[in-house]
């Protein structure tokens, strides 16, 4: 019974020694937000002891690693890491900095916000490529460090100048610039030429009228069975606040300039009379007999030529140019006007460059040298070459490799083209809770997609909806 | 052919075709993974592969880090899946065969964890993992799997099958709580404990967001985090992202595969008492 006595006691020491530690563990977090959602608690945010750093950029820059997180996967997540290796070749070498790129999947804001939260500036990043819908609820962090701090600093060697001014934009929050623009892209019209052709189309549609009366022409029946659809898209938040924002400059989906000026807090597009109109003429389209509403795999639906013309993000241009091969001749035009006499065009949206302050001028220094060279023309020539995106740097224009790549393929010159036409104000809106919006308009989309809702039904719908979400999105955080 | 034996044949034959449409996704999948990109592509009904391509393997291992990512899932798992097993059955054996003040409240508290959806502990528990300083580490990526009440559950109903004279016997012959524990409980416990051992494994093994927020080193990430790597919204490839998928399928179909006879055993011992 001694064995047992001694075994017993073991475990009673381990189990203390174990309990001791774990409370510890808990003594020892830092002062920290009780939410168990990162996402909906920004305006509780009791963050860091970061210092205020806006003394301007350092002369010089002392050896050191930075950390950058990316979202980046497939062909673009290797195109990402090349421009790291690139860097770190380079421009990293003569200054003495190390960037490391990782890999953080779609759930980078909430593991910024989560690291931020927590002020664990350990493990945090110190540049974090993040899409323009995430910045409202990233920059209550205390530790991003708004890129206006630097960009027009006299040790800087990029300025807003160098950027499109919509791309400038689309990364503004409350008149500051958040990040860098880094990989922007816009929406499009594909088309298969060849299908055009054959019915007697020299060029594509301009309005959704002509988009209407194209995908009538364009179906093709088998009895009751449709065997080429003329047009597939599925009208989402993407589409619809596209369509909705190139109808005229100051279109800006809701109040606060589509929330850029302050958190948005209501949606504008029942009241302005766009979701209407736009309802009114997508009509059209619907009763076409030949549109599908739902998109199940675009890019080889379009490839395949199950769909004579799709609606899609620029950044799909690579891709589709690939599967397409030398199966038949497409092209891309810009985004069909709801009607002939808009006076805006589409608008654009991506990611950009931001800053993460560890507490450490140096490093937000050596941050900013990445940024400088990332979105330089010369970078963003090869970056926009390799991955299909818009460059941001207005400089990749004049240089000979980019003319001579616009020659070899004028598709990827459309969505510029696009952007340049477009007002600066056409934006899709920082909608605070931009992915239950767009589940509601697509579910709502899809009803009237299928013929089952009215025009009023639908504009009724989705106004109601968006400020539902944004009326419980302000309730739970305020 | 009798009655019986008709109805015995049917019964067959109705669940091979449940078989056949509930793996078939699997199966599906399988033989993308052995498709070239036009064969994946066509309009027309493909099953089947035409031939054995390998060019989806070969990408999906060149692409990403796979052959690491899969060290690192299989270290995370089955490190997790064993300190599971001592928690479960350790905490199972004080519920199953002590007497203590409190011993039913502090139960329905562990069964009442059940509750608690594992997403909104996710920032809490990173707050504690990295005040640990357990990020990008082992013991960090498995530390929250190390306990789960639906184990405890199920190891002390079987344990409450056993009569409390055995226990009272093996005192009578010089055994303490622990020899008794671990000589006689758990050797004549095991297709329970292989159960138990078996569902944390697939459990674990697929993990993907808790291994991903709490790494920031490419050469941490697991099994899974390859499949997103290989995927992007704006390419098509269905090929390499099948291969991926298929090669992650092998060590929880091998697990299976060798140990279901005793799953069988398990779910059977966990139907005896309740």
């Amino acid at each position: 019974m001694k064995k047992t006595k001694i075994l017993k006691r073991l475990v009673s020491v381990s189990l203390a020694a174990i309990m001791a530690t774990s409370l510890l563990a808990g003594c020892g977090s830092k002062e920290k937000s009780n939410s168990n959602d990162v996402s909906k608690n920004e305006s509780k945010l009791e963050t860091s002891d970061v210092t205020e750093t806006k003394g301007g950029l350092p002369d010089s820059i002392e050896p050191t690693e930075i950390v950058f997180w990316h979202a980046m996967s497939g062909s673009n997540g290797e195109a990402m890491d090349q421009l790291v290796a690139d860097y770190n070749d380079t421009v990293g070498k003569e200054n003495g900095i190390k960037v490391v790129s990782v890999f953080q999947d779609r759930t980078i804001a909430s593991k910024v916000l989560m690291v931020g939260q927590d002020n664990d500036l350990a493990n945090a990043p110190d540049v974090i490529q993040t899409v323009g819908s995430d910045i409202p609820s990233l920059t209550t962090l205390s530790q991003v460090f708004n890129a206006e701090n630097y960009i027009n600093d006299k040790n800087s060697k990029i300025s807003t100048d160098d950027y499109y001014e919509n791309m400038l934009r689309t990364f503004t929050y409350k008149d500051e610039l958040i990040g860098v623009p880094m990989n922007t892209s816009s929406i499009l019209l594909y088309y298969n030429e060849d299908l055009l052709k054959a019915a007697g189309y020299d060029a594509p549609p301009a309005t959704i009228e002509e988009l209407a009366e194209y995908t009538e022409k364009l179906t093709v029946k088998e009895g009751d069975q449709i065997k080429q659809y003329g047009l597939n898209v599925q009208i989402s938040r993407y589409q619809l606040v596209n369509f909705l924002a190139s109808q005229y400059p100051e279109s800006y989906i809701g109040d606060n300039e589509g929330g850029r000026k302050a958190p948005m807090t209501k949606t504008t597009i029942g009241e302005d009379g766009t979701l209407e109109k736009f309802l009114t003429e997508w009509e059209k389209v619907v009763q076409s007999g030949g549109y599908k509403h739902i998109e199940d795999n675009a890019n080889e639906e379009f490839a395949t030529g199950v769909n004579a013309m799709t609606i899609l993000s620029s950044s799909r241009l690579g891709a589709i140019t690939k599967l397409v091969g030398d199966n038949f001749s497409f092209k891309a035009a810009p985004l069909p006007k709801v009607s002939a006499d808009d006076t805006s065009g589409a608008s654009v949206g991506g990611s950009c460059l931001m800053m993460f302050n560890r507490d450490d001028e140096n490093k937000l220094a050596a941050a900013w040298n990445f940024i400088e060279y990332a979105t330089s023309a010369e970078v963003q020539a090869k970056w926009s070459q390799a991955t299909g995106y818009m460059p941001t740097n207005q400089g990749v224009e004049k240089l000979d490799t980019m003319i001579k790549f616009y020659e070899e393929n004028p598709q990827f010159l459309v969505p510029i083209e696009q952007m340049k036409a477009s007002s600066p104000l056409s934006q899709e809106p920082f909608d605070l809770v931009n992915w239950e919006i767009d589940g509601i308009i697509k579910d709502i989309m899809q009803e009237f997609g299928a013929g089952e809702l009215t025009v009023e039904e639908a504009a009724d719908e989705i106004v109601t909806q968006y400020n539902n979400a944004l009326d419980e999105y302000h309730r739970a955080n305020s | 052919m009798s009655r019986k034996k008709l109805s015995s044949v049917i019964f067959q034959i109705v669940c091979i075709a449940l078989g056949i449409i509930i793996l078939f996704p699997i199966i599906y999948a399988v033989s993308i993974s052995f498709m070239k990109p036009d064969e994946i592509l066509r309009r027309d009904i493909h099953v089947l592969p035409n031939s054995l391509y390998l060019g989806n393997y070969h990408k999906a291992l060149t692409k990403t880090t796979l052959i690491r990512f899969l060290l690192n899932s299989f270290i995370v798992t089955f490190g997790a899946s064993i300190v599971r097993l001592f928690t479960a059955s350790t905490a199972a054996f004080s519920f199953a065969f002590f007497k203590f003040r409190g011993k039913n409240i502090i139960f329905m508290l562990y069964l009442g964890t059940m509750m608690i959806p594992a997403d909104i502990l996710i920032v809490q528990n990173y707050a504690t993992v990295s005040s640990m300083g357990l990020v990008n580490n082992y013991l960090g990526m498995m530390i929250v799997f190390f306990f789960t009440a639906l184990n405890v559950f199920v190891l002390r109903q079987h344990f409450l099958s056993y009569s409390a004279t055995l226990r009272e016997a093996s005192f009578i012959d010089g055994c303490g709580n622990f020899k008794f524990f671990y000589k006689i409980l758990l050797p004549s416990s095991v297709p329970v404990l292989t159960t138990t051992f078996i569902s944390s494994f697939v459990g674990v093994w697929n993990q993907y967001l808790w291994p991903l927020l709490v790494t920031n080193r490419n050469e941490m990430r697991t099994a899974q985090v390859a499949v997103t790597l290989l995927n992007f919204p704006d390419e098509s490839p269905h090929g390499a992202i099948m291969a991926a998928a298929t090669l992650i399928l092998i060590p929880s179909v091998v697990i299976f595969l060798v140990f279901q006879r005793q799953i069988k055993g398990g779910m059977m011992a966990g139907a005896v008492k309740g």
